[in-house]
């Protein structure tokens, strides 16, 4: 009770013009970033923590936040217009959100993945606020042998998922992120690690210009290379009003809960992300729902599901990145960095430093949710005449917002310079097969596993044991052993027999 | 990308990352020495700065292996080295526009930036850029161009006092130059 009084005071204190005006306006243009193919909420985010470094602590957070959440709809209204998700969490609208447009439901279509971006938000506020202040107590009790293991699941979890070819591709890409943040002077001997007598490089491998040309310049590349650009489909016709939208989306009001349990229990997964939690609801509205055969032709529940869970993905990731220290996805790995920029320093000691953080946090995600609703159809017309701009003409401006963002927060030209060299190594991998995910996560956490890893061996004197007497750290060594193992082709042969045997018993 | 031009690409850079693992490994093992012989105090192997290189390069290792004899038995081949397939590659129209953006933003990052005010850099930039991809009629090029060069540099770098990359050279009257 005392933390819903504590957030009730909180949300109060936000509720003034000054917020308000900037959490619409950072909506407003997250929702424009996540529309257009190849923009991410991450590089949205990773972009705008350089440009807002100067501002206020809550005035930089109030940005980032507003334009995660309006990011992640965002992707939604190029889906159903364009038949091209704009952010990846929007893939499995375009089923659904295409045809409905294609029947000149367009509107509807977007109406519905509004209040499904809406309800989905709220529920994953609701998972934050309620899970993070006690597990928030609970990691006190984590020492450095915990947040080893922890740390290495979450790269091997992210790879295993994230990889759109072969597992051990996601592997590589975690290690190759865990290489990166070795680069650098050592946190506990200063000792400069794979510097080449190069000074700029002592301080590290700088994360936001990496993370704009991990998620940028591939991006510039493929979309000026040679995609097709398709003319987007008309909203003009409005079906139904507000109170017709809110009576066909309560009809499905069972997807609508579990579809926000998916999406926040996945968020709060480290590592998975919004995608994986919109196909497993997408998944899951198919097999439960009665009108089957609607799916894939225009089915409103096929566009609510996966819309509801992407955007409950934001309040379920924002429970591990700042009750652990470990983000839940991509666009929060960055919104990590930029925590830790200004100051405050996610994890175990939140709670200390900052013991109103996560309610602070909640409250700017409630009044996300709504600006969302409020902002979502406003918008949707100005970003169909977005679309219609050729992209020869989009492609260099957000290429030149890159190099600004790359610059704008260490004033270095050398950050430019890693910014395209990373673009350039992240276009390669991205067509081979490696997802910038588990890359961006272990040049995240690779500095946090190495300190941790040698604290804790300094603790034990040495000795690994600790690891595997301690509950906690066990459960997670035992989970990523079963992860390796149930992507070899050994464990798959032996399953596949398991089913034919118990197919035969029946 | 086709299955067996992927998994001949795998072979290569499974035989790349065994490399960089190898050269990784050797590093982190010097690193070991350095500690002992330099630091003398408190040299046990378990606080080394090699210690958390060594372990990544080893598995870094073990996985390039795996990829090189995942890519084997998926059919991959050292085909893709053969130069009529290089040239194949080369003469492709989406390689050649990957190149040539890869090309621009080099020239806008490596030469333009450091040498001319970020408004000049930025507006020869997108010139050439929506000139080569033929965005637009050229008149309407040079006034996006400069219209939204214009616009970035004075709202980061006037208005919000965001540091702009730039040289030296200031052209007078122009606001955020």
């Amino acid at each position: 009770m005392s933390s819903l009084i504590r957030f009730i005071y909180i949300l109060g204190s936000f509720l003034n013009p000054h917020v308000l005006i900037i959490i619409g306006a950072s909506t407003a243009l997250g929702i424009v970033v996540g529309a257009i193919p190849g923009l991410t909420a991450t590089l949205a985010i990773a972009l705008l923590t350089g440009l807002t470094f100067g501002l206020a602590r809550w005035e930089a957070f109030n940005i980032l936040v507003g334009v995660y959440v309006g990011a992640m709809f965002g992707g939604s209204l190029s889906a159903i217009l364009l038949n091209i998700p704009g952010t990846g969490s929007a893939s499995a609208t375009v089923l659904d959100g295409y045809p409905l447009s294609l029947q000149g439901k367009a509107y509807t279509a977007i109406s519905l993945s509004r209040i499904g971006a809406f309800f989905g938000t709220l529920i994953g506020f609701v998972f934050l606020i309620s899970i993070a202040p006690p597990l928030m107590k609970a990691v006190l009790y984590f020492t450095s042998f915990e947040m080893t293991t922890l740390a290495i699941f979450a790269v091997l979890v992210a790879g295993t998922v994230s990889s759109p070819d072969l597992p051990i591709k996601g592997w590589i890409g975690g290690l190759f992120g865990l290489l990166l943040s070795c680069v650098g002077m050592d946190s506990i001997w200063s000792y400069n690690r794979f510097t080449f007598g190069l000074m700029g490089l002592s301080t590290g491998i700088p994360l936001i210009p990496v993370l704009i040309g991990f998620f940028g310049i591939p991006q510039i590349i493929k979309i000026l290379s040679g995609s097709q650009w398709v003319n987007p489909q008309s909203i003009e016709t409005k079906e139904v009003g507000i109170v017709g939208q809110f009576k066909l989306s309560f009809k499905y009001s069972a997807t609508i809960i579990r579809s926000g349990i998916i999406g926040a229990g996945v968020g709060a997964i480290p590592g998975i992300g919004g995608k994986i939690a919109a196909w497993l609801s997408y998944e899951a509205a198919y097999k439960i729902s009665k009108d089957r055969e609607k799916f894939g032709k225009g089915a409103y529940e096929g566009v609510m599901a996966p819309e509801i869970a992407n955007n409950a993905c934001c309040g379920g990731a924002l429970i591990p990145t700042l009750t652990l220290g470990i983000p839940g996805d991509p666009p929060t790995a960055v919104f990590l960095a930029a925590l830790m920029l200004h100051g405050v320093t996610p994890g175990p000691l939140l709670s200390i430093e900052h013991p109103d953080f996560i309610f602070q946090m909640a409250a700017l995600l409630f009044i996300a949710s709504f600006m969302v609703f409020g902002l979502g159809l406003v918008i949707a017309k100005p970003v169909c005449k977005i679309f219609e701009i050729p992209p020869a003409i989009l492609m260099p401006m957000v290429t030149v917002m890159c190099i600004i963002g790359g610059y704008a927060l260490n004033t270095r030209i050398t950050d430019v310079f890693l910014l395209f060299v990373f673009g350039i190594i992240g276009y390669f991998l991205t067509e081979m097969g490696y997802h910038p995910a588990p890359i961006v996560l272990g040049l995240l956490l690779g500095g946090m596993i190495d300190e941790n890893l040698r604290r804790a061996l300094m603790i034990s004197d040495g000795s690994i044991l600790p690891f595997l007497t301690r509950p906690i750290s066990l459960v997670f060594i035992l989970v990523s052993i079963y992860i390796i193992i149930s992507q070899t082709s050994l464990w798959r042969k032996i399953w596949q027999k398991q089913k034919k045997n118990n197919i035969s018993n029946k | 990308m086709k299955r067996d031009t992927l998994r001949s690409a795998d072979l290569l850079t499974g035989i790349i990352f065994v490399v960089i693992g190898i050269y990784i490994c050797y590093q982190s093992m010097g690193m070991f020495y350095v500690q002992r012989i330099k630091m003398q105090s408190m040299a046990a192997w378990y606080n080394s700065p090699g210690l958390s290189p060594l372990i990544i390069g080893a598995i870094f290792t073990f996985l390039g292996g795996m990829l090189i004899i995942i890519a084997i038995k998926d059919g991959g081949t050292f085909e893709i080295l053969i130069w009529n397939r290089i040239k194949k590659i080369l003469k492709m129209s989406q390689f050649k526009k990957g190149f040539l953006v890869v090309l621009l933003i080099g020239i806008y990052i490596f030469v333009l930036l450091d040498r001319l005010p970020f408004f000049l850099s930025s507006f020869i930039f997108l010139i050439a850029t929506m000139g080569i991809f033929r965005a637009d009629k050229w008149y309407k090029i040079l006034l996006y161009s400069a219209i939204l060069s214009w616009f970035v540099t004075f709202i980061f770098g006037t208005v919000a006092r965001i540091p702009l990359p730039g040289g030296m050279l200031r052209i007078p009257f122009l606001p955020g130059v």
